[in-house]
């Protein structure tokens, strides 16, 4: 995770993809709209705009999106275990998400990190997690576990950086 | 070819900078369309590229869209160096001047108003993502080596409640994060994902002044650095503040 680029996403996109990304979402979505005498057909863009974010999700990020989407759902999840099943899946979600079709059975690629490593992990994210359930926080400006105020970032000038 | 009128934001009627973008019509200058205090920044378009066969034709090329896109959103961010700037929708073209002269006076006040909230100000964008169910399958132990369909089944539901539990602290840690962030801007929006990837938990728009922009970034890396490693916090800008000029301010459309 990083705060010292500020346009685009780090590292996993390359090519200033998805930059292009939050460009679409908003010029094609937000501003202001003068119905009326636009010639453009809005529909039109719509559809193409979910065609453009197929295109632009690179395959590693839209191949791990498929997995998720289909592991999240218990009914597929548990039916979904040969390839062939996998790939009918595929297809029939071919429309909302085309770039998904590289399913693969959840298991096999995983690669397992140790217990102890886990626990640790669980257990900072659970301290994470209930120190910040506390609604004073928001407004103290100093979470518990958050920066030292000594250790400011510098953010100076990097707005301007990717100009 | 049929000649319009592409708009891409409003400006004050008195700016003497456009800015440098060259936007969809390299080699033309842009042109300010004045209606009282308040003006469009403009070039002249073929109309047949943005309807009908001509638009069918273009929208079959990805890289068309691209290539638009981002000449508008240039034409807005440079204007934006200047003075305050409304972002226009993209494909915001009029007939005609006198078209758009006509919508600029009949919406003057609540054009007037928006161009007002922008002065000195700029939106970011927040996202904070992470990978649950990653995360899931990382928590629940593989089970011995035995390749049961039980024994898969088994494991798949324990990582499906992991996922479900995980799911549900992670939504409110995103809230708290957007709360926080929130407390430091002008105003704030929650944008409804239409992402298809799960592991978006919320995005976010800020309008901050330009003069916070430092506290704004603080308070964006400490909520970071408060936050595990299995959370994201993507944050992109300065924007021209699309997301808080989503006004429509026509009539109905054809």
């Amino acid at each position: 995770m990083q705060l010292d680029r500020y346009r685009g996403s780090p590292a996993a996109n390359s090519g200033g993809t998805g930059d292009l990304a939050d460009i679409l979402e908003r010029v094609l979505d937000k501003g202001v709209v003068v119905a009326g005498d636009i010639v453009i057909n809005l529909l039109d863009i719509e559809l193409l705009t979910i065609k453009l974010r197929l295109l632009i999700a690179s395959a590693d990020t839209a191949r791990e999106m498929g997995i998720d989407w289909w592991e999240s759902d218990p009914f597929l999840s548990s039916k979904a275990r040969s390839r062939e099943e996998s790939q009918e899946l595929s297809g029939r979600n071919g429309s909302t998400n085309g770039a998904a079709g590289e399913l693969q059975t959840p298991a096999e690629s995983e690669s397992r990190v140790s217990l102890d490593e886990l626990a640790g992990r669980l257990e900072r994210i659970e301290s994470a997690l209930s120190a910040l359930a506390s609604p004073s926080e928001a407004q103290s400006g100093q979470p518990p576990g958050a920066a030292e105020p000594d250790d400011p970032p510098e953010p100076s000038g990097a707005g301007e950086e990717s100009r | 070819v049929t000649r319009g009128v592409y708009a891409y934001g409003l400006v004050e009627a008195d700016r003497s900078d456009l800015g440098e973008a060259t936007g969809l019509a390299p080699g033309e200058p842009l042109r300010l369309v004045p209606a009282g205090p308040v003006a469009a920044l403009t070039h002249p378009v073929d109309i047949d590229e943005f309807e009908g066969a001509g638009l069918a034709h273009n929208l079959e090329d990805a890289s068309w869209l691209e290539l638009m896109v981002r000449a508008h959103e240039s034409v807005v961010e440079s204007a934006m160096a200047a003075g305050p700037v409304v972002p226009m929708r993209f494909g915001s073209i009029f007939s005609g001047e006198p078209a758009l002269v006509a919508m600029l006076t009949e919406h003057r006040r609540e054009l007037e108003r928006l161009l007002e909230l922008t002065r000195g100000r700029e939106e970011w964008g927040v996202k904070v993502s992470a990978d649950l169910n990653a995360l899931a399958r990382e928590l629940v132990p593989a089970r011995a080596e035995e390749s049961s369909g039980t024994n898969y089944l088994r494991q798949r539901q324990a990582e499906l409640r992991a996922a479900e539990q995980l799911a549900g602290l992670a939504r409110e840690r995103a809230a708290e994060l957007h709360i926080a962030l929130a407390a430091v801007s002008c105003d704030a929006l929650l944008q409804p994902s239409a992402s298809p990837d799960p592991s978006v938990l919320m995005k976010g728009a800020y309008l901050i002044a330009r003069a916070d922009r430092q506290a704004f970034l603080t308070r964006a890396e400490e909520l970071r650095r408060g936050s595990d490693e299995t959370f994201r916090l993507d944050l992109t800008g300065p924007w021209p503040a699309y997301s808080f000029t989503s006004v429509d301010v026509g009539g109905p459309r054809d």
